[in-house]
């Protein structure tokens, strides 16, 4: 069975009933509206407007969710502090996002927020942390957009006060 | 258009093929400037989370608001980590983060309290708070990484277990006096000097209790054991034990065997005792040198009897409860050659699928 999505440019999307069960938020909204996958005329008579997502991030919503449909369930408790360990990035994400500069991961990772698609915020929140990783604080800046307003001098003391400690 | 017609069949196929799996990407989101701080709170959270010390450190020289922002957020989950005195440079702290590609150590602080004050400012402008998966080791120190130095470090750090190492009465008191702070915490304690029976008798129940008594000299070492009294003590309040020079006879293995299977929070046991002990015990059940492995001797089953007679494995299941638990004893040489030599005997059980 198919689940029609209605974004906010008016864009219909038509995606299977497992891919639509993906985000928390399309699940909860088809539970209010009635929708189950073997009442077809519920599925067909009905469609979920999701008012904070484009169409163009919704495309790449349902290709990572398409590309995840069949993944096992991860347990991961959001608020259990102890026993989790970095998100690891597959292959196939690193991919996935690695030509998208920084403000069209954060229109994704507001999608993924507003749908709690888990897997894919966690996927774009660490990416975010790797493009950090290794680059110089110049790099940084440019990157995201920052002006730097520390001094030559308060860096050299910033500097100073923690490139002893490394090993 | 002529082009395209004279090309040969094959490609427009592979071409008309890839057309509907570029369409699906035509799709593109536009690309707009966006500030860091733009984003809100709780994704700043979320990404800061994940950023690895190293890449902090860089944060912090890139804007003001980035050098307050690694300052307030917390670090992210560690696995595991370790402050300790150097133990390659004495003169220096040691301090770990995690034990993956994205561990941080540092070793550049003075062993002394300037060097502990220095190394806590450096931590405040890191991180506001940071959780030690797996185990993190604390070696407390009279002088410099006393109580007081560990409680102002470890304040804003959640752990999910803490390993002390243990060399004196002052520092066993520092260690249960900070358990205090992290109630929902587990605990390794190893013990690297004798305490007191009574003091040992009286610690609060541990994931895991070592004794080992490794500090006293040998003389001392060797007139300390513990007594049977004790070690049922022990036996019934630790989730897992580790003990050296256990004094209990044949039947009291017997004894230790049944409370062990009987006491569901009990994991695992290793003491060391005297070899004429486990022999007398392994004979009691009819287990000899002469026995190999798939051999059944009543509740027991030999799973593995090494060649050389110094390891030999056990299952055993009990006749009624049907309870089992895997027995190692291991010797330096042949069980079975030196009775007055020590052996230590192992019992584990299965962990339960929760």
């Amino acid at each position: 069975p198919n689940v029609k999505l209605v974004t906010s440019d008016n864009e219909e999307f038509v995606v299977d009933f497992r891919i639509a069960k993906m985000s928390v938020t399309v699940s909860r909204l088809m539970e209010a509206m009635n929708m189950s996958e073997t009442d077809d005329a519920s599925l067909l008579s009905n469609s979920i407007p999701l008012p904070n997502v484009t169409k163009a991030v919704m495309a790449r919503v349902i290709e990572w969710c398409e590309k995840h449909k069949n993944d096992e369930p991860k347990e991961e408790k959001e608020n259990d502090k102890r026993g989790r360990t970095t998100h690891v990035v597959s292959d196939w994400d690193k991919e996935f996002l690695k030509n998208d500069e920084f403000g069209r991961l954060c229109q994704l990772m507001g999608a993924a927020n507003y749908l709690e698609i888990k897997g894919l915020f966690n996927d774009i929140s660490q990416t975010i942390a790797n493009m950090i990783h290794g680059k110089k604080s110049d790099e940084i800046a440019e990157m995201f957009n920052i002006h730097c307003d520390l001094t030559e001098a308060e860096k050299k003391e910033i500097r100073k006060k923690t490139a002893w400690c490394e090993d | 258009m002529g082009i395209i017609l004279t090309l040969p069949n094959t490609f427009l196929d592979h071409f008309v093929r890839i057309l509907p799996m570029r369409k699906k990407t035509i799709a593109e989101i536009p690309i707009t400037k966006m500030d860091f701080f733009a984003l809100p709170e709780a994704f700043i959270a979320r990404v800061m989370r994940r950023i690895e010390i190293r890449d902090r450190l860089t944060l912090r020289l890139t804007c003001r608001e980035f050098e307050s922002l690694v300052s307030e957020a917390h670090a992210g989950y560690f696995d595991g980590g370790k402050i300790a005195r150097n133990k390659r440079d004495k003169t220096k702290l040691f301090i770990a983060f995690g034990d993956s590609h994205s561990a941080a150590r540092f070793t550049g602080f003075e062993f002394t309290e300037e060097g502990v004050e220095q190394c806590l400012y450096f931590l405040q402008k890191l991180f506001s708070t940071t959780s030690i998966s797996g185990t993190f080791e604390i070696e407390f120190d009279e002088k410099v990484l006393t109580l007081d130095a560990v409680r102002k470090i470890t304040k804003s750090f959640e752990f999910e277990r803490i390993e002390f190492s243990v060399n004196s009465d002052s520092q066993l008191e520092s260690s249960l006096l900070l358990m205090d702070d992290f109630p929902n915490t587990k605990y390794i304690l190893v013990l690297r000097y004798i305490p007191s029976p009574e003091k040992i008798s009286t610690l609060p129940s541990m994931e895991e209790l070592h004794i080992r008594g490794e500090k006293t000299i040998d003389d001392e070492h060797n007139k300390f054991e513990i007594d049977s009294d004790l070690f049922f003590t022990l036996l019934g309040k630790h989730d897992n034990l580790c003990l050296d020079n256990v004094q209990i006879s044949a039947d009291n293995c017997d004894k230790a065997l049944q409370i062990f299977l009987n006491e569901s929070s009990v994991h695992s046991v290793e003491i060391s005792l005297k070899r004429s002990a486990i022999v007398s015990w392994l004979r009691n059940h009819k287990i000899t040198e002469d026995n190999e492995s798939g051999d059944v001797c009543g509740e027991f089953t030999i799973a593995h009897i090494s060649v050389s007679c110094m390891h030999l494995r056990l299952e055993y299941t009990h006749h009624i409860s049907k309870k089992t638990c895997h027995i190692h004893i291991r010797a330096t040489s042949s069980l079975w050659s030196d009775e007055n030599a020590r052996a230590v005997l192992c019992m584990e059980k299965e962990y339960e699928d929760v």
